[in-house]
């Protein structure tokens, strides 16, 4: 009816391996206060894991489970028949781990049809189970990578002083996502209280940053803009002198793999200098520059640029690629 | 011609504890080359390798988005001109499907022979991956000779019952090897990966054995290991010298078979029913036309049994009856409690000692008109 606000439609997708606690999280999430509201949630299991959902949790939170078991089922149609069925106000979906995440936005087009009178909100949470994450990480990164792509929020979870790799984790989410949200969880308080520990020292006058922490640094940058912000710092990349740039500007950067080595990017900033003249197209060169969040076109929203002090010929680094993890 | 010996299984099953047991215990003295195509969770450390005189490849640049077969094939091949080793064992990929690296090890030719494929598989998580994580995982046990499960110690038996029928549904033609592997050595492991100690070969070599060496009539059976016994007691009660063995034995179809009583070669041919004058049963004569007249039984179970039920078991089997009619039957099982069981059973006599673990309870019944579901239901599988 016109003038009626539409109704939403939230549909919650949680993502990650088996074990890696999605059952657990979606309990919490029926009991937690954002829920308690007697609206009827829809929870569309496609993983049999350990864990379940006790039928005395499910009525008194007015929660429905139904169960996809194969990956083809996981389609429209197959929820269309939930939805008329349940009529439920919300959904959660618990995703299989291994199916591909292209059906998340697939199921985003058929729900928008299908709820035409309701305006239908993914939001995807992707939770990682610490113990695992390494492994898991080394071995099967495509299919972790996936997952942070499509991750607004990514929940690491039994997390301890002792074997939690922040920056790693930090690294290898923020590489591919750079706007996700990295919660961790662990029982152990200690755990809160570490510090995030940089290998370099951002309160120096000049930031040194070493060709095996570059990674590290443009990560600790898009999450701590404020840190970086007017500080000078001294690092090695290779240029590319790229057309249609002002006069003075060079793309500077390293390239990165934030996969695997089918998946190489060059990450690259705006950099400018007096003159480049003396440095050829490709060659690395050690910049010490001021580093500044201004707007540029070429960004299409504010992101950092670089105000070279000095330029100097620099050798390839040792290794090449940038890692994240 | 090196022998290729593949230990597939999903991240965190345990290939690296397993590979490491079997080096240790298994391949002492061989020429050996490890291919991890995995960053395990264990490194194997390489002061251990280098002490045991160990080559390790590490492939570590395959995910499962890189095209890992074409490299691995590259890899091996490079691996079998450096090092010319007598064994490689390749532990792949977690992710990966079991039947690529066996073809791209076959596409390797002749230079190689795939001597095992076995798949680690976590007892502890066994149904909850194979329901969940499909394809893959369900390819590394429909292609593995042997499944090797890991952490059974810490399983229920029901739980344990669970996961071998559901590898049984995917695999039944696989070894499944249910110790806990505290409890085995590497030879153990090593054996049931190579097939070479299945019980219904033993019991019947064993007949064969006592065909050519000469039956002595007595109606008593031999173990496998009385086969060493050419000087003396083959327990009918006679006493064999070697040369008389030997003798005896070529001598056989013409008359002497040390029961005291004459056979002649046609009489021997013809004598289906077994008796020989002497008393006992027979049933080397019918093994002469095993194919025709017996069948043989095999199964493995990882059910603990009790030395009442053990008891229980033999009694009736000896029986015969709604069992049909069992010759010969031997087998190794897990205890309720204590060391394990291993008995021999022949129509007069059964023997039940305790005895060394195996990689997983197996029995062996041979007769005629054997009702194979009934004997089953006994040995609950």
């Amino acid at each position: 009816m016109f003038g009626k606000q539409k109704q939403e439609m939230m549909v919650y997708v949680i993502m990650g391996f088996l074990e890696a606690g999605k059952t657990s999280l979606i309990r919490d999430l029926l009991v937690d206060e954002l829920f308690d509201d007697k609206s009827k949630t829809l929870i569309l299991v496609c993983e049999e894991g350990e864990e379940e959902y006790p039928q005395a949790l499910l009525d008194q939170t007015h929660a429905v489970c139904e169960y996809i078991e194969d990956e083809e089922s996981f389609n429209g149609k197959v929820v269309e028949k939930f939805l008329k069925k349940h009529r439920p106000d919300r959904i959660i979906v618990e995703y299989n781990g291994m199916w591909p995440t292209a059906h998340i936005p697939e199921m985003y087009d058929s729900l928008e049809d299908i709820c035409f009178d309701r305006d239908v909100y993914f939001q995807t949470i992707d939770i990682v189970n610490d113990e695992t994450f390494m492994l898991y990480t080394r071995n099967m990164p495509s299919m972790m990578v996936e997952h942070y792509r499509v991750s607004e929020m990514v929940i690491v979870n039994r997390c301890t002083v002792e074997n939690t790799n922040k920056n790693a984790i930090r690294g290898s989410v923020k590489a591919v996502n750079p706007r996700a949200q990295i919660v961790y969880e662990s029982e152990d308080d200690a755990f809160y209280e570490m510090k995030d520990e940089m290998p370099f020292d951002v309160k120096a006058d000049i930031i040194d940053i070493k060709d095996d922490d570059f990674g590290l640094w443009y990560v600790d940058m898009i999450d701590h803009q404020s840190v970086y912000d007017g500080k000078t710092l001294k690092l090695t990349g290779r240029i590319q002198k790229t057309k249609g740039l002002e006069s003075g500007y060079v793309v500077f950067g390293r390239h990165a793999m934030t996969c695997c080595a089918d998946d190489v990017q060059f990450i690259g900033f705006l950099c400018k200098a007096d003159d480049w003249s003396g440095f050829s197209n490709g060659s690395y060169v050690t910049i010490t520059a001021r580093l500044e969040f201004k707007f540029r076109r070429e960004y299409g929203e504010e992101g950092p640029v670089f105000y070279a002090e000095e330029v100097a010929a620099a050798e390839k680094p040792k290794e090449e690629l940038v890692y994240f993890n | 011609m090196a022998k290729i010996d593949i230990i597939s299984g999903f991240l965190g099953a345990g290939k690296t504890t397993l590979i490491k047991k079997l080096i240790a215990e298994a391949f002492p003295g061989e020429k050996l080359v490890l291919i991890e195509n995995e960053f395990g969770e264990i490194g194997i450390d390489g002061g251990f390798l280098k002490e045991a005189g160990i080559q390790i490849t590490e492939m570590n640049s395959g995910c499962i988005c890189c095209s890992l077969v074409g490299d691995f094939g590259k890899a091996l091949r490079e691996v079998l001109e450096k090092y010319t080793p007598d064994r490689v064992i390749i532990e792949p990929s977690g992710v990966g499907k079991l039947s690529d690296v066996i073809k791209a090890v076959q596409d390797i030719g002749d230079d190689v022979v795939i001597n095992s494929t076995a798949v680690v598989v976590d007892a502890q998580k066994c149904k909850m991956y194979m329901k969940n994580y499909g394809e893959f995982y369900n390819n590394q046990i429909e292609y593995a000779g042997t499944v090797i499960l890991s952490r059974t110690q810490k399983v229920s038996e029901d739980k344990l019952d669970t996961c071998v029928k559901m590898i049984r549904e995917k695999n039944d033609e696989a070894s499944i090897i249910t110790t806990p592997w505290d409890d085995i050595n590497g030879k153990n492991i090593l054996e049931a990966m190579e097939k070479v100690n299945s019980l219904e070969k033993e019991l019947l070599e064993e007949h064969e054995h006592h065909h050519h060496d000469g039956e002595c009539c007595c109606g008593h059976h031999h173990d496998h290991g009385d086969h060493d016994h050419h000087d003396g007691e083959c327990g009918c009660g006679h006493d064999h010298e070697h040369e008389g063995h030997e003798h005896h034995d070529h001598d056989h179809h013409n008359g002497e078979c040390g029961c005291g009583h004459h056979h002649d070669h046609e009489e021997h041919e013809h004598h289906h029913d077994g008796e020989c004058g002497c008393g006992h049963h027979h049933d080397h004569e019918g093994h002469h036309h095993a194919d025709d007249v017996f069948t043989s039984w095999g199964v493995e179970t990882a059910h603990k049994f009790s030395e009442d039920e053990l008891n229980d078991i033999l009694s009736k089997l000896a029986q015969g009856g709604e069992y049909g009619e069992v010759l010969r039957a031997k087998g190794i099982v897990a205890p309720v409690e204590g060391q394990w069981y291993h008995f021999d059973l022949v129509p007069e006599e059964t023997e039940l000692r305790r005895g060394a673990a195996d990689y997983t309870g197996r029995v062996c019944v041979i007769g005629a008109n054997l009702n194979e579901d009934k004997i089953k239901e006994l040995f609950h599988v």
